[in-house]
């Protein structure tokens, strides 16, 4: 799910939210907390080695801040009974998706992040998250962060989004 | 003191005199004018988080309290695309269902309201194949007098449905390969912008066929300076802006749209504005473009808020005035009238006014049943 | 089916780090719709596997491929273009290629690009009907090929 970005809504201040970039999120959070609330509460890290997790990386896949979450947008799985490479009970993941590539901080590499969504279940409402990093508006939709990528589905209803490594990205 | 005591009389001798209340009608419904006052908006809330529920919420920006703000709604299921026609009291929302609510037969309709009653008169079966995208002008547009509705799908391939709105019926659908959205060109056709930086041009048969079809020389690289797919339109002069702050206009009356000379807006070199948002621009009655600016823009901060909305004048490309928002703001509308409203959604999700000509706030309106209302709609 | 092999055995060795960039630019701008192993989507993205190297078996299908709006318009310089184009012949259809397959050259790609489809799905029909005209013994298998016509399937 890439068009849920730019969505700043209270309720998401309780959640999970972007910290890596001073944008949106953190000019809510510095102006509606006036200063004092401007750090977000983010969910509590489960440890530092998620079971979700292979062995060449790490971090907290609950948090925007999560390597392969470089361009997401839309509810982390991981938060909603999936992990980042699967999808909750019951959803049908999308076939159809938007690949970009991400830069893992363990090895350093950049990896191909295929941001398949899961379908067929209301929006799942935890840990939204919004990073437009190379975003570019639906004339380009193999970039385009404003679309729902429940297509292919049986239903085309929107739960939440995977952030799937599907490759590595050739070495420069 | 003498007051109080003939105030105390008129008290008691009221309260013996007073009849009983008298029983009411039953099944009383408000009714709304067909045309609506310039200063009404209509708040497009696809509800992020209940997406089955979303809303359009009619309200007089006018107006300080709640019940005189709140003039009524309708419903838009899945991120819903909106329309008003302007010669007659309707207004279309297209949409999707699933036959068992979340799932099931999936079934896209367009919906015919009637302004006056905000009933639905008819809904119209398209392909469904309609574009789940974030709330847009350009998803959903009429042409041809507002006889014909076009439809933007992603399957992910791209195609326009096109709707008989007369005859209330789907008639065709155009494919438009490479290119997104739609707008209105010339008498019956419409172009899309394509991800080779190119217009592709249809003109349509008065079977809702294509006529002809036509790709423009490329304008813009979208890998250099993408233009933002929301341009600022009055009528069929369009102004898209760059994401580093380009002017191109395009003029859209014709067959074919005619791009003219770009030009840059002036003074954002200091602070590195940047135009952005979900909004970025729009158009008042008398011809000045206004601009949602955010400072220290760079690569991916073209949908961060703007703190402050800039005026220019796009005859002279002279930046009028810079109205300084209380809160950033990540959508921008103005009412239709030449003493307009600057009504803008704020990153609270609630919506700011703003007297445009004088760049003072007036008023929030918020706690209107809204979880995401990020398109606002000045009312025709 | 010889030149195919020749060809094969030609690019396995020279260009391997092309090979890895062709895969990389398909994972970027085509895996998210035609899927890693380019078998597509019913009914929605047209199916890849064992079936694109027929449209090498007439002038027309060959242009046809370069001219589909994700291929034309990709945001790729016309070299890398070429061997993405190659590379997915050979990765995903190589036993559907005309015996006499030549690659797409940078520059046939270049001066192809230049024209975009604008009805790929009607095109794609009459060019798979024309190919099965000339080349009887493939008819069955064109006519019972995963219809993949986005825009024209529905109603």
């Amino acid at each position: 799910m890439k068009w849920l970005d730019s969505l700043v809504e209270s309720k998401a201040r309780g959640l999970a939210q972007q910290t890596s970039r001073r944008g949106f999120l953190g000019q809510v959070a510095a102006i509606v907390g006036g200063g004092a609330a401007l750090v977000p509460l983010l969910p509590v890290a489960r440890g530092e080695q998620s079971s979700s997790l292979q062995a060449g990386e790490k971090g907290d896949p609950n948090s925007c801040d999560y390597w392969r979450y470089c361009a997401i947008d839309g509810f982390l799985c991981n938060c909603c009974g999936g992990t980042p490479n699967s999808c909750p009970p019951g959803t049908e993941m999308s076939p159809i998706t938007w690949i970009g590539t991400c830069e893992n901080p363990v090895d350093g590499k950049h990896y191909l992040i295929s941001y398949n969504d899961c379908c067929g279940k209301s929006s799942c409402g935890s840990c939204l998250c919004q990073r437009n990093e190379g975003d570019l508006p639906v004339y380009r939709p193999q970039k385009a962060n404003d679309l729902n990528w429940c297509l292919g589905t049986k239903s085309a209803v929107y739960n939440c989004s995977t952030a799937v490594v599907v490759g590595k990205a050739p070495d420069k | 003191m003498i007051r109080i005591i003939v105030a105390c009389l008129c008290l008691g001798a009221s309260s013996a005199s007073l009849a009983d209340l008298k029983p009411e009608p039953i099944r009383q419904v408000q009714t709304l004018p067909e045309q609506y006052p310039a200063h009404w908006i209509i708040a497009q809330d696809a509800a992020f988080f209940h997406m089955s529920d979303g809303k359009f919420i009619v309200l007089d920006a006018d107006r300080d309290s709640i019940s005189e703000q709140y003039k009524g709604m309708f419903n838009g299921a899945q991120i819903a695309q909106f329309a008003q026609a302007h010669s007659r009291p309707e207004m279309y929302v297209v949409q999707t269902f699933h036959s068992l609510g979340h799932r099931g037969v999936r079934n896209d309709v367009l919906s015919v309201y009637d302004k006056r009653t905000l009933a639905p008169l008819a809904d119209i079966v398209v392909p469904p194949k309609r574009a789940s995208i974030l709330p847009t002008q350009y998803a959903l547009q009429l042409v041809d007098d507002e006889k014909l509705a076009l439809i933007f799908n992603f399957t992910p391939a791209t195609t326009v449905s096109v709707v008989d709105l007369d005859k209330r019926e789907f008639l065709n659908e155009v494919p438009i390969p490479g290119c997104a959205l739609i707008y209105p060109t010339g008498k019956r056709g419409f172009s899309s912008l394509c991800s080779e930086g190119t217009f592709l041009t249809v003109a349509l048969d008065d079977a809702g066929g294509v006529a002809s079809s036509t790709r423009s020389k490329q304008f813009f690289n979208a890998d250099v300076d993408a233009v933002f797919e929301k341009p600022a339109i009055q009528g069929r002069n369009a102004n898209f802006l760059t994401f580093k702050g380009r002017v191109i206009p395009v003029d859209l009356s014709g067959d074919l749209p005619v791009i003219g000379e770009s030009w840059s807006l002036p003074e954002i070199e200091a602070g590195n504005w940047r135009p952005g948002g979900l909004t970025p621009a729009v158009m008042s009655a008398n011809g000045k473009m206004y601009v949602l600016m955010h400072a220290e823009g760079k690569t991916d901060t073209h949908k961060d808020p703007g703190t402050e909305v800039w005026v220019f004048d796009p005859r002279t490309h002279k930046r009028e005035r810079q109205i300084e928002l209380a809160l950033p703001a990540v959508s921008i509308e103005l009412t239709r009238d030449t003493n307009p409203l600057l009504v803008v959604t704020t990153i609270e999700m609630n919506i700011d006014v703003y007297d445009a000509n004088k760049g003072t706030k007036l008023r929030t309106i918020s706690d209107f049943g809204q979880e995401t209302p990020l398109l606002l709609h000045g009312a025709h | 089916m010889l030149a195919v092999l020749l060809v094969l055995l030609v690019s396995s060795g020279a260009a391997r780090a092309d090979d890895e960039l062709a895969h990389f630019n398909y994972a970027m701008n085509c895996q998210g719709c035609h899927l890693p192993d380019a078998s597509g989507a019913t009914d929605r993205v047209p199916n890849m596997n064992n079936f694109i190297g027929y449209f090498l078996r007439s002038a027309e299908g060959r242009a046809f491929v370069v001219h589909v709006p994700g291929v034309a318009a990709a945001p790729l310089p016309d070299d890398q273009l070429a061997d993405l184009l190659n590379w997915m012949l050979l990765t995903y259809s190589p036993d559907q290629l005309p015996d006499n397959y030549k690659p797409y050259t940078t520059a046939e790609v270049a001066s192809l690009r230049t024209e975009i489809e604008s009805d790929p799905a009607r095109t794609r029909i009459a060019i798979l009907h024309d190919i099965a005209q000339t080349t009887p013994s493939l008819a069955h298998e064109l006519a019972n090929a995963p219809e993949s016509a986005p825009g024209h399937n529905d109603h």
